[in-house]
């Protein structure tokens, strides 16, 4: 839980993935991303995509890319903005990865 | 050796699946609804409004069990630009009672009382072999000498049913490898990127908690009622088309964003931010300051509709909901559960129809789904709407005209100290003024057009589905061209840097000591 942001204060997106509940698949990651070829990918649009930071930029050397597949919420962004195929995509094992209480 | 099953399978627990399964059940027929999330919803998300009345034909007043928010007696529309709204507001009270024109609901909570309904008339009706199976991803399927699906892969064995309904959502993983998907849209999948994008939106919500006074109050509205209000979002850097929505449900509030993928390729501009910069907007604060956000949700909004829907049949497979890209967006209205549940109850109906006549669960038998959908409002609507993305794909409703109507507004409202100008003044000079008066006429036009032209076409009597499919076919050929050629030419580009990458490389080891070596050894490294 975290309070609703006021004007003049963005909110820190991983204190609003923290809100949604999480089975990780500790074993397995299910997407499996080839950093080898972000390093010449010419728009790194994932990172803009994923609506829980999971592609983050280094903040050094821009052209590395980090990837945490913990918050993800399997919605297959990653999957089509990236055309470099650095992205290999699938499921989850069966009732692992996000857990919505709301939906 | 592949395990053979009782009865239908159905690949997905959502609105669809769950409803295909209370039909088939209701008929005596044995139903096996796999589902990965555990329990049934907890994978699940939407806006938030289940519209229509379609679940009475399995569950008779369901409303007095389902766990709905609240009744619908309010929808509004509105325009935002940087510090303005603009709603347009429409409530009926006789909304709050039975009929009723439609409910908020939390799909965690929905899904799971469907399930429980299949179950529970499973046991009512005893019908044997009725399972709803939790956590459990259906890897892929097998196939039979002619590419037609016979088997499920799960953990690694093949199980084989009689026949299989396809509803694993809008990022279905499984659409696209059985034969309901042309070659030309499996390779295009592969490769480009909007192939994707011009059939899925964006989404993302956050559900805010609030006292259930509060709500009511905030949103003006009588105990128990509800508001669907869907907003156009003129306060996002221009170009970027997206919508935005608000609903209220018990004791929470769904707030959430659309967004056109393809129109935020941008290097500036995260998709997250523009849920943040909505949630923050001085139209959206007043509901919502103070309260909790308890969940963060994502999902797709299949927005292709009958231009990218797949084939809906093939030899013991049927596909529905947002798989088959059934949903209606129109701008004014945005519907997607009704689909879901109506493409249900007919896949439901058409497998019971083929089970009575000798299992027969050829494409020829189940073909009738599509015939049964034409005669909804299913197929109806989407063909009706076919053509909706002309003007919902229009970026100037998304910032000009917005911003266009908040200075008529303003013009008319401002108290100047001047002397007033008529109405018609205020509105024509203002349009004028912007220099948008052609683009104005010319998408009004248009927007006509597009509505007019697929409606009576898909209305005509027996040959309208025709028409309709032979249209959307032509179009769909030109747009798999275009992204063909993108493709091609993304392809291109990649290879030549490829190649230019290369030959800087061979340069740099050719001459080491090269006065900005020191560069070119941080770049290898």
């Amino acid at each position: 839980m975290s309070a609703v942001p006021v004007k003049g204060q963005p909110v820190e997106i991983m204190e609003r993935v923290g809100e949604t509940e999480f089975n990780i698949d500790q074993n397995r990651p299910h997407i499996v991303v080839d950093t080898n070829i972000c390093r010449r990918c010419p728009h790194q649009m994932c990172q803009y995509g994923c609506p829980t930071q999971c592609y983050k930029a280094d903040e050094a050397d821009r052209q590395v890319m980090h990837f945490n597949y913990e918050g993800c919420v399997e919605c297959g962004t990653c999957d089509v903005l990236c055309d470099q195929g650095a992205v290999a995509w699938t499921m989850p094992r069966g009732s692992f990865g996000v857990k919505y209480r709301f939906g | 050796m592949p395990e053979k099953m009782p009865g239908v399978c159905i690949i997905g627990g959502g609105m669809c699946g769950l409803s295909a399964a209370l039909k088939l059940v209701s008929e005596g027929i044995p139903v096996t609804v796999l589902e990965r999330g555990s329990p049934v919803g907890s994978k699940n998300v939407s806006g938030g409004i289940l519209w229509g009345r379609d679940l009475e034909e399995v569950i008779p007043r369901f409303w007095e069990e389902m766990p709905f928010e609240r009744p619908i007696t309010s929808k509004r529309i509105s325009l935002l630009t940087d510090k303005s709204g603009f709603t347009v507001e429409f409530k009926n009270t006789d909304w709050r009672k039975p009929p009723f024109a439609g409910f908020s609901v939390l799909r965690a909570r929905v899904d799971k009382w469907l399930a429980s309904k299949v179950t529970e008339l499973a046991q009512a009706r005893a019908v044997p072999d009725v399972n709803i199976i939790e956590g459990v991803l259906v890897e892929g399927f097998t196939y039979d000498a002619h590419g037609h699906v016979v088997g499920i892969l799960q953990g690694g064995e093949e199980l084989q049913f009689e026949a299989y309904l396809l509803c694993d959502g809008a990022n279905s993983r499984l659409l696209d490898e059985t034969p309901l998907v042309s070659k030309e849209q499996r390779a295009l999948k592969k490769g480009s990127r909007k192939y994707k994008m011009a059939q899925q939106e964006w989404g993302a919500k956050v559900i805010i908690q609030l006292d259930e006074k509060a709500i009511e109050e905030r949103f003006n509205l009588m105990p128990g009622d509800g508001v669907a209000n869907e907003m156009v979002l003129g306060f996002l850097p221009k170009g970027i088309r997206a919508g935005g929505f608000m609903y209220s449900n018990k004791d929470t509030i769904s707030l959430g964003v659309m967004l056109a993928m393809e129109s935020a390729w941008r290097r500036d501009f995260y998709f997250r931010d523009a849920l943040d910069q909505y949630i923050r907007h001085p139209y959206i604060q007043p509901f919502v300051r103070g309260g909790e956000e308890v969940e963060y949700a994502t999902h797709w909004a299949p927005i292709g509709g009958i231009n990218w829907m797949p084939e809906l049949f093939d030899d013991r497979l049927l596909v529905g909901g947002d798989t088959a890209q059934m949903l209606l967006s129109t701008g004014l209205n945005i519907e997607g559960m009704n689909y879901a549940i109506k493409s249900g109850l007919l896949a439901g109906a058409t497998f019971a129809d083929a089970w009575r006549a000798g299992k027969n669960f050829s494409a020829a038998a189940l073909s009738s789904y599509e015939r049964r959908l034409w005669n909804s409002f299913v197929l109806q609507d989407l063909a009706q709407f076919r053509n909706i993305d002309q003007i919902t794909g229009n970026p100037r409703l998304f910032y000009d005209y917005p911003r266009l109507i908040e200075s008529v507004f303003s013009k008319i409202v401002w108290p100047t100290g001047q002397p007033k100008k008529t109405f018609g003044e205020s509105i024509g000079l203002t349009i004028l003024g912007s220099g948008l008066a052609p683009q104005l006429m010319a998408d009004g036009a248009k927007a006509a057009l597009s509505e007019l032209v697929p409606a009576s076409i898909a209305r005509i009597p027996i040959l309208g589905p025709m028409l309709t499919k032979e249209l959307v076919t032509r179009r769909r050929r030109r747009m798999l061209r275009v992204l063909y050629h993108d493709m091609k030419k993304d392809e291109g580009e990649r290879a030549m840097r490829a190649v230019e990458e290369k030959a800087d490389e061979a340069q740099a080891r050719a001459a080491p000591a090269h006065p900005h070596g020191a560069d070119a050894g941080g770049g290898h490294a």
